[in-house]
């Protein structure tokens, strides 16, 4: 076969696919089922294969048999297959105690990660929390643009940054307080903040959907593209 | 009921899925026949990370993390094209592994076939794979692998092969392209292409080279913490970044290509903007049409 018409029928069958998947939109269909399944059954059968020849193989097969000169000795790999597969009896009622001990081990190797995983994740955002909310100089209300600043401007806040700031620091502490729920919060101040806080989460939540909106757009224009643009137009019409 | 007793409350909020449903397929396909030109500001964030890429030294070798699949292809192909077309013009080596999905290091060499395609076109130079780009593959633990990337990188892809040019595998510590590194720090940055959340796996536990990330629309509100923060030294969001991109690679390299997935799609998707606005003012008048009469 030629590498143009393997082209052409690959694609054939991609815009099938994307039709066959898209018609759930009209109603639950056996079309929509069947690519639902072959997708299913080549995203499975990938997995399977890529895990072994990617990271099994190399790392853990290859060892204990040998076969790479230079990693010899590995035989104690092997007792990572009992252990693994001791997994699989939490769905036997009478053994499923064994199931908890890769479980535990797994467990204790994330429990031994977190506090370096928080600290490095929340720590330069506790820090870059402290804010400065008055400005330091009055010389322009916003950054000068143009030339790079010297060390000098670049340490100063002007005062359209101590604005951003002083939202930044509200928001900060009206979000914190909303989720004070320890005590009854009878304290107007903290009721307005709360109140507040709520309303600026809802903001968030905004952003983030309109974010997603736009990005499952993209994903429906990118299919159109593959059908229209990729495999009508270039592959079908030659054009382009 | 009989549609034509409907008052005009009921038939605004009541239009047929299936009519929306071909709106939107005509208003995302109609767009992508026309070449549309949008202006554009590029945010701080996109320049950043197109300033940080610019600054790795020819020669040297970035980490990529190629953290993405077909699922998000429409954002993460044209971030990861944009990504490559820059590098491969400033002769950066690269060395591309992936703690996401097994899928993964297929969409990343087709996306790198794609460019070299694209060169040998333009009469340049493709990038050889080993000698200017090695593919490390699929790591299934994230957690654990990124962490060891972090504390010896040599040890992390010791069991790693890739084909050298004689078409049998070899470890990849052992290409061009890997041979002079030590430890993670020898890498000038690590570059995040992702549609999951790798990048927070990523930033919890490498913080000793500048990580930058691509991320899909989806993800940008949460990632721009980190930007704002310091962690990460420049952001890509979604299509919009993609665009950035490639109206900032389009100031810097006139004469080649550059603007193709974000310059395509950006047209399209205001369209389909404008068609969720239209229907979302459209229920909302049938709404409050709908309370008024039932006030009266």
């Amino acid at each position: 076969m030629k590498p143009e018409t393997y082209q052409l029928l690959k694609l054939t069958f991609g815009v099938i696919a994307t039709v066959g998947l898209y018609t759930v939109l009209y109603k639950e269909n056996k079309f929509y089922r069947f690519f639902e399944h072959v997708f299913l059954g080549l995203a499975a059968g990938w997995t399977l294969v890529a895990i072994w020849t990617e990271t099994l193989y190399d790392s853990w097969w290859s060892k204990i048999m040998g076969s790479t000169g230079a990693a010899n000795g590995y035989w104690a790999y092997a007792l990572l297959l009992p252990i693994g597969l001791m997994g699989y009896f939490v769905f036997s009622k009478k053994h499923n105690w064994m199931s908890r001990i890769p479980i535990g081990i797994i467990l204790g190797l994330w429990s031994g990660q977190q506090i370096q995983v928080w600290w490095k994740r929340y720590g330069p955002q506790l820090a870059d929390s402290v804010k400065p909310i008055f400005p330091s100089t009055t010389s322009s209300f916003t950054v000068p643009g143009g030339s790079k600043p010297t060390p000098f401007e670049a340490a100063q806040v002007y005062p359209s940054q101590a604005i951003c700031n002083l939202i930044f620091v509200i928001t900060l502490l009206s979000v914190l307080s909303y989720f004070l729920f320890s005590f009854d919060l009878k304290n107007r101040f903290l009721k307005n903040s709360t109140t507040m806080g709520r309303w600026l989460l809802m903001v968030g939540f905004g952003a983030i959907f309109g974010s997603t909106v736009m990005m499952r757009f993209t994903l429906l224009i990118d299919r159109m593209y593959f059908i229209w643009i990729e495999w009508f137009m270039h592959g079908l019409l030659h054009k382009g | 009921m009989d549609p034509t007793n409907l008052s005009l409350a009921e038939k605004l909020q009541s239009l047929p899925k299936s009519a929306l449903y071909i709106i939107l397929f005509v208003a995302t396909s109609i767009p992508l026949f026309f070449t549309i030109p949008i202006p554009n500001k590029e945010s701080k964030a996109s320049i950043d990370f197109y300033q940080e890429v610019q600054k790795v030294p020819e020669g040297s070798t970035v980490l990529i993390a190629s953290d993405w699949t077909n699922a998000t292809r429409g954002e993460s192909a044209g971030e990861y094209k944009a990504l490559l077309r820059i590098l491969m013009r400033k002769k950066v080596k690269f060395a591309v592994y992936t703690t996401a999905d097994p899928q993964a290091p297929q969409a990343s060499k087709d996306v790198i076939r794609f460019i070299n395609d694209e060169r040998v076109a333009a009469k340049q130079k493709p990038y050889e794979r080993w000698t200017d780009w090695v593919n490390v593959g699929y790591f299934p633990n994230g957690e654990g692998a990124t962490n060891s990337i972090a504390s010896n990188v040599r040890s992390a892809f010791a069991d790693k092969k890739d084909f050298s040019p004689d078409g049998a595998l070899h470890p990849v510590m052992e290409s061009p392209v890997l041979k002079n590194i030590q430890k993670v720090e020898d890498f000038p940055a690590l570059i995040i292409v992702t549609g999951s959340n790798t990048s927070n796996v990523a930033i919890e536990r490498i913080n000793s080279l500048p990580i930058l990330l691509a991320v899909t629309g989806v993800m940008g509100p949460e990632m721009n913490v980190y930007y704002t923060s310091g962690q990460v030294k420049g952001l890509v969001t979604g299509l919009k970044g993609v665009y950035d991109i490639e109206t900032l690679m389009q100031k810097d390299y006139p004469d080649q290509v550059n603007l193709d997935n974000g310059a395509k799609y950006y047209p399209t998707l205001h369209l389909a903007l404008v068609v969720l606005i239209v229907t979302v003012i459209i229920g909302n008048l049938g709404m409050f049409l709908g309370r008024k009469r039932s006030e009266a």
